[in-house]
């Protein structure tokens, strides 16, 4: 790029000139600082020069020279019938020529600090956080951006009475991700090691998570938890405690949902028990898993909260999620680091998982105690 | 407590880069699309969204110095934007994030706070707006500008004091735009809050997991 390697220094020092001829308010002396500036801008760093092609500013300049001539001051001349004021417009040039000096200074300085420059000043000025900082948000910069267009277009799709409700929703969500995408990084490396296991709806993830469940307990680690498997009738779901076995009535298919909608109706008392049973596993298991991470969850309802207080104050050294393959793309920004994703889509060596994830807790165990 | 304190800085950093990213991309993509559509006063639409960001993060993480630390770094980012001078906006985002910080400072969560960060905010983009013209054009400008708006006054034949009368009015409207952003900012902050530090899971009375624990189904069942 050619500032990088445009004589910064020389630069620097014309502008400063230019800058001290400004201070006699002559016209003359300002027009020679542009000109001086322009010429060592063509010469050094043309592409500044091409930038100051903005026909708004320059309107506004030209509005404002003539706006000079028109309202300030005696009107002593006549110009095509206008009754003008020589001081204004000479006020008016002197105000022009001044502006287009700053604005190609401006344009060569923020060229010059652009980027890396400005991270190099921060550290300069003792603001390495700040530089650091501002370098973690370069890299997320691209991704929130796609996100917020995506949240721009996909209002677009929604119908009009619901559009407001689903732009806030949103915003909510495109919050959160941020809020806890912050949190994961500044505990980057504690706390436990996260496995989901993905896949459409009737692949098969809460029976691999089951198997799986099994087979870590038979290579000797504790498993705790709760799973929801489907009830014999195919209409209503159990909520299982991984560690006893023990089952619950957890929900029904709602046959006075509301039209349109695809409704299970939860018995309260299983949330009670799914919330008793996650803080007891999270505390004295070393493997948790939690089935059905869903919508609900990601609107902050659901297992979310027993989650989140059993992830964040619990001593479990993993958790297993299972998350259904079309709501994975938005738990990934709030989940922080992730050990692995296991999508049961595909043909999975459970024996094999079991085996690894079993290394990864005994690693993670090592680690707490050194 | 060195650890805590270490902890506490790294959550304070990595807030103010995550949520300046996300200041920084609104600028970058909306301030785009909103320039683009010329639509008046834009300047004044990107700090109400800016200050609804600021309070929003503060309503979550209530840490001083956030909402300037997040301004900050997310001027930092508006220097990736490919318009041809940077300078100016980034002056005007921190001078933003400087306003919200100042309100929020005694009550961060409250909504008179958050009401009055926005209209701080987008007062401090017009202030921003007549400092530019100042810094360019130097002293004389604003000579021009009350000439113009007693001018106006005179020409729709209502006396100079008309004119300042539409200022007023297009003064109130911005500030009532900010207003809308810091108020929109606190109830996003609000529900963004309970996905994040959701509150402590529901109290677990024994007796209560006790019943729930009875009604287990069982084979006959």
């Amino acid at each position: 790029m050619k500032v990088e390697h445009a004589p910064r220094g020389f630069l620097a020092l014309v502008a400063f000139a230019g800058i001290a001829l400004q201070f006699s308010g002559s016209l003359m002396y300002s027009s020679l600082a542009l000109a001086v500036w322009m010429v060592a801008l063509w010469i050094f760093n043309p592409c500044v020069l091409r930038r100051m092609w903005m026909p708004r500013f320059w309107t506004i300049t030209l509005v404002v020279a003539l706006g000079s001539g028109l309202l300030i001051g005696a009107h002593d001349e006549v110009f095509l019938g206008i009754p003008i004021s020589t001081l204004g417009l000479y006020a008016g040039a002197l105000m022009v020529i001044r502006g287009a000096f700053i604005f190609a200074l401006a344009g060569w300085a923020s060229k010059a600090l652009a980027n890396s420059g400005l991270d190099r000043l921060a550290s300069r000025f003792g603001a390495q956080n700040l530089a650091i900082s501002a370098g973690v948000a370069l890299d997320l910069l691209p991704g929130l951006s796609d996100r917020i267009q995506g949240a721009r277009h996909a209002k677009a799709n929604v119908q009009r009475r619901g559009r407001w409700k689903s732009a806030y929703l949103s915003a909510v969500n495109l919050l959160a991700d941020c809020a806890m995408m912050a949190d994961n990084m500044a505990k980057e490396g504690r706390g436990p090691s996260l496995v989901i296991i993905t896949g459409p709806i009737g692949a098969g993830k809460t029976h691999t998570a089951k198997v799986l469940a099994h087979k870590i307990k038979s290579l000797g680690v504790s498993v705790g938890g709760v799973i929801q498997p489907r009830h014999e009738d195919g209409e209503s779901y159990l909520l299982e405690d991984v560690a006893t076995g023990r089952r619950w009535r957890f929900a029904s298919f709602d046959p006075h949902r509301p039209e349109g909608k695809t409704g299970y109706r939860f018995f309260e008392q299983g949330w009670t028990i799914a919330a008793s049973r996650l803080q007891w596993a999270a505390l004295h298991m070393s493997v948790v898993m939690l089935d059905e991470v869903g919508l609900l969850e990601a609107d902050g309802k659901g297992h979310w909260s027993a989650f989140r207080h059993g992830f964040d104050n619990g001593s479990a050294r993993l958790w297993v999620l299972v998350v259904r393959k079309d709501r994975l793309e938005s738990f990934i920004p709030r989940l922080g680091r992730i050990e692995s994703i296991i999508d049961v889509g595909e043909p999975v060596d459970v024996e094999d998982l079991a085996s690894s994830l079993v290394e990864l807790v005994d690693r993670s165990k090592v680690e707490t105690k050194e | 407590m060195n650890a805590l304190r270490t902890h506490s800085r790294a959550r304070f950093w990595a807030q103010a880069a995550s949520f300046g990213a996300l200041w920084g991309g609104v600028e970058i993509t909306l301030g785009a699309f909103i320039h683009t559509m010329r639509i008046p006063f834009s300047g004044v639409l990107l700090a109400a969204f800016g200050a609804a960001i600021l309070v929003a993060q503060r309503q979550i993480v209530p840490m001083r110095g956030l909402s300037l630390a997040t301004g900050a770094v997310a001027a930092l980012c508006k220097s990736m934007s490919p318009g041809g001078v940077i300078l100016g906006p980034m002056v005007g985002i921190l001078s933003e994030a400087m306003a919200v910080e100042f309100a929020l400072l005694f009550a961060p969560r409250a909504r008179v706070g958050a009401l009055l960060a926005g209209c701080l905010a987008a007062s401090v983009t017009v202030l921003h707006q007549v400092l530019s013209l100042w810094v360019y054009y130097g002293g004389r400008i604003l000579d021009l500008l009350f000439e113009a708006v007693s001018k106006v006054g005179q020409l729709g034949g209502t006396g100079t004091d008309a004119g300042w009368w539409a200022v007023g009015l297009l003064g109130n409207l911005i500030i009532a735009v900010g207003a809308a952003g810091g108020l929109l900012g606190w109830y996003l902050g609000k529900d963004v809050e309970r996905i994040v530090n959701p509150g402590p899971v529901a109290t677990l009375s024994t007796r209560a997991v006790g019943s729930a624990l009875g009604s287990e189904v069982t084979d006959e069942g």
